[in-house]
């Protein structure tokens, strides 16, 4: 679900929502999905492909997802 | 007895090695068939979050139209409207001024400037919901829209350009996008733009220069189009500067239809 409102909130809703769907998903899981959420928000809003814009919004879920990892292991202990 | 204590290896287990390097390959593989393939799959991304927009949209529509919400539908539309109504005649009031001093320049140069024609394209996506600043016109390649092109409210203020253009939809960067810079005339004063988003912009010019509330920026950038009006100033006693912030005088979330000129520049 948190995955899904982050999808929708990527196409109608301000960039806070899906940032918030990546830190609630990657708190509790290692969330793939969060990491594609990133990917699809640059795929959809970069303004001319990869090769002319960083892409923050995959590097930044990138690091939230995998950043956590320490903390999920130590959590869900 | 044993201390208790949390056992944590020292290095990431090999799982979750194995899982980032899976993920980090394929990200790399995903973009380099973007890249590879000219964008196909951004355009299909685009295309498909375009329609959904537009299916989101309609769905609201029909929503508030059934009559289950009515009274309060029928006052919020009525305030929008009377919204969409001041913002017009802000536009306008802004636009004569700026028109007026380009006649002035125009006479003592004694020379007549074109217009350009263009094309009407609607807006299929939200302007808030990307990070970059941009959003998706229903216009592309093959309406005649090329990379480059200048997109303007429908009362002539510049908003954007064209950064990437598909077969029948393009991707347009806000001029005043978060991070982008535009070099601008307020009356006679040189200033240089930062776009902060939603259409805001900040500038900053010296505490002499003659600048009021309403004044409209000027983009020596883009055609000396109107980009701005200043919608307040900040100045100290102690700085030589004042700062100005601007914005769009339209509605960008109300705003249905945008206009994509020509231009070389």
């Amino acid at each position: 679900m948190l995955g899904v409102a982050g999808f929708v909130g990527a196409i109608f809703f301000t960039p806070w929502v899906p940032l918030a769907a990546v830190i609630l998903l990657s708190l509790r899981f290692r969330a793939y999905e969060a990491i594609a959420l990133g990917l699809f928000m640059d795929l959809m809003w970069l303004p001319a492909g990869f090769m002319s814009s960083v892409p923050w919004c995959t590097l930044i879920a990138f690091v939230i997802v995998f950043a956590l990892e320490p903390l999920r292991v130590q959590l869900l202990r | 007895m044993g201390a208790q204590y949390t056992y944590r290896p020292r290095q990431g287990s090999s799982r979750a090695r194995r899982g980032f390097f899976a993920v980090t390959a394929l990200i790399i593989l995903i973009v380099a068939i973007d890249v590879l393939s000219g964008g196909i799959v951004r355009s299909g991304a685009q295309t498909l979050t375009g329609r959904v927009s537009q299916l989101g949209a309609a769905a609201t529509v029909s929503i508030g139209g059934s009559g289950y919400f009515s009274s309060r539908a029928k006052l919020t539309a009525e305030i929008d409207s009377l919204r969409e109504q001041l913002t017009l005649y802000r536009e306008r009031a802004a636009l004569y001024g700026a028109l007026v001093r380009e006649n002035e320049e125009l006479r003592l140069l004694a020379h007549l400037a074109e217009r350009s024609g263009g094309i009407t394209a609607p807006v299929i996506s939200s302007f808030r919901a990307s990070p970059y600043g941009t959003f998706h016109i229903g216009a592309g390649e093959s309406d005649g829209v090329r990379a480059g092109d200048l997109v303007l409210t429908a009362s002539g203020f510049a908003l954007g350009r064209v950064a990437e253009v598909n077969a029948h939809q393009s991707t347009i960067i806000t001029l005043l996008a978060s991070g982008e810079r535009v070099d601008a005339l307020i009356g006679e004063v040189p200033v240089v733009l930062e776009g902060r988003g939603g259409g805001n912009a900040i500038a900053n010019a010296p505490r002499a220069a003659r600048v009021v509330v309403g004044d409209v920026a000027v983009s020596t950038q883009y055609a000396n189009r109107p980009v701005g009006v200043v919608g307040r100033i900040e100045s100290e006693a102690a700085s030589a500067e004042q700062t100005l912030y601007l914005n769009l005088p339209s509605n960008l979330a109300s705003m249905r239809y945008v206009y994509v000129v020509a231009t070389s520049f």
